[in-house]
């Protein structure tokens, strides 16, 4: 009697997988959040009136910020909350760098918060001091 | 079937390798934005520090450990002796008023840490 040849094929069975990787799925996506990524912002931890080098001519300017984020600086005010305000304060910035690039001095500057001085405007002030290239600053 | 699959195990990757499971060392929190800040390409090491304002006053997180003045006092001391300068990334909301920096900013300075960096959101 001759014997019929087997012609079972393995089969893999994917229902388990299945029921594994989708609850898995489901977790994922449920509780994964896209990570935002934190910038450096350098910050000088210099204290008002701590001169690093005396002989150095240096021109000291106050600008004193406001609980509203405003600048005064020498009877002048701008609003760092607003595009058009840090536009202009950013201009004067470089314009004061300027002068004292050319009068052969270092330009300083002395910043005065109030105690109520959001921290996004102290971030807007540095943004820019950064842009019109003035290093050297104090805090109180 | 099998294109149903592809799909799925592609989507698992994604959120298994996109996910944090483990919790950053850090409170989690809105930051102010600023358009002169970088993201560092390799991650210093440095001390994490966190103000945030709540009803009873400004509370500080080391890393994400609630601390005191004398608990950070000690900390401080104890980073600065492993290092000879030591870097602080400071954290805090856009709204965070700056009295809530000032005593933190003295025990840094007295502490002589004079690496000091603002952590940001680039705009």
């Amino acid at each position: 009697m001759k014997r019929r040849a087997s012609i079972d094929t393995p089969e893999i069975q994917i229902a388990p997988m299945i029921d594994c990787v989708f609850p898995m799925l489901v977790f994922f996506m449920t509780t994964s959040s896209l990570e935002k990524s934190e910038a450096d912002l350098v910050f000088p931890a210099g204290q008002a009136g701590v001169v690093s080098d005396p002989l150095h001519a240096v021109d000291e300017q106050q600008l004193a910020i406001n609980e509203t984020g405003e600048v005064e600086w020498n009877g002048s005010r701008f609003s760092l909350m607003e595009t058009a305000g840090v536009s202009a304060f950013t201009g004067r910035l470089r314009a004061f760098q300027k002068t004292c690039e050319s009068a052969g001095s270092e330009a300083s500057l002395r910043l005065l918060p109030v105690d109520g001085t959001p921290h996004q405007a102290i971030v807007t002030l540095l943004d820019s001091i950064n842009e019109s290239a003035i290093e050297m600053i104090h805090f109180p | 079937m099998a294109p149903m699959i592809d799909m799925v195990f592609l989507l698992l990757v994604f959120f298994m390798t996109v996910s944090t499971l483990a919790k950053d060392a850090r409170p989690d929190l809105e930051l102010a934005v600023s358009t002169s800040a970088a993201v560092p390409e390799e991650a210093p090491p440095r001390e994490v520090l966190t103000v945030i304002r709540e009803t009873e006053g400004y509370v500080w997180f080391w890393h994400n450990r609630r601390v005191d003045k004398d608990q950070l006092d000690k900390l401080m001391e104890k980073s600065m002796q492993d290092v000879d300068s030591l870097e602080i990334l400071l954290r805090g909301s856009p709204d965070l008023p700056w009295e809530g920096w000032k005593e933190l900013l003295q025990i840094c300075r007295e502490h002589g840490a004079s690496d000091l960096v603002f952590s940001t959101f680039e705009d």
